[in-house]
């Protein structure tokens, strides 16, 4: 599997490093900053909180040993969604449980009227997370990791597009295909 | 004394599970998935387990090098 994450491109400037950590650390701002955004992507792709656990920390230990290696090239949250998304695709590969994940039928969206325009209603939102969890479930790979991706106000389309390989308007010309799919999965799990 | 607190408890029980019904019943919307999403994302909580796990797994490592992006970025 090819990794997205960016290999280092030069030698660390300094030999010596901040103080390492989570007391009061710029280590603890960053997790403190990132650690929700990437424990809620990686619950959601891997569909298991043990699991998005121990990703969450696996995704920052990991940060924390490249972290010398970052250069600037893209924003810390950016490098730290591409260190999450290659650890969950590994992860998932590891598994087997790749297949299972794609598991999409496309005519059961595809052939539905959902109307993405109009509002989303839940009147138990004790059970939204496992209603998302459903309907994620039942989209293309690609599809759930835009969706997630996109919910974040904090990335741009660019960013989006830099994460998932592809252009920003190929981003937005997915994007309502996928809306439209969630929108429909998740009306079929009420 | 105590059958008044017993008959306190049972209505401040009753008040919690009427609002708990009422909230219930009141449907929340979302204008985008992506709303629901970033909804979702808010009220899903980080186990705190994940720092302490750090906070241990980092100890013993040396810190990282590189520390021209990292005073940059963090100006520490």
């Amino acid at each position: 599997m090819s990794s997205i994450v960016s290999e280092p491109l030069a030698e660390p400037e300094c030999p010596d490093a901040p103080q390492a950590g989570l007391g009061s650390s710029a280590f603890a701002e960053l997790y403190t900053e990132h650690s929700r955004s990437i424990y809620y992507l990686c619950l959601r792709l891997l569909r298991d909180p043990d699991k998005a656990e121990d990703a969450t920390h696996d995704v920052f230990l990991k940060a924390f040993r490249k972290m010398g290696q970052f250069r600037g090239e893209s924003s810390w949250r950016t490098w730290l969604y591409q260190i999450a998304i290659n650890h969950c695709r590994n992860l998932l590969a590891a598994w087997q449980e790749r297949h299972l994940l794609s598991n999409a039928d496309e005519a059961v969206w595809e052939n539905a009227a959902a109307q993405t325009d109009s509002p989303l209603r839940v009147l138990e939102t004790k059970e939204l997370g496992e209603r998302i969890q459903k309907a994620l479930d039942g989209l293309p790979a690609e599809y759930r990791l835009l969706l997630l991706l996109v919910a974040d106000e904090k990335l741009s389309y660019e960013q989006v597009g830099a994460l998932t390989q592809q252009s920003a308007d190929a981003v937005r010309g997915k994007l309502h295909r996928a809306r439209k799919a969630f929108t429909v999965l998740f009306h079929q799990t009420d | 004394m105590k059958r008044q607190n017993k008959l306190i408890s049972q209505e401040q029980d009753q008040l919690a599970a009427r609002q708990q019904q009422q909230q219930a019943a009141s449907p929340q919307e979302f204008a985008s998935v992506e709303e629901m999403l970033r909804h979702d994302a808010l009220h899903t909580p980080v186990p705190p387990t994940i720092a302490h796990r750090l906070e241990e797994s980092v100890r013993d490592l040396p810190p990282p090098p590189g520390r021209g992006w990292w005073r940059r970025f963090f100006g520490g």
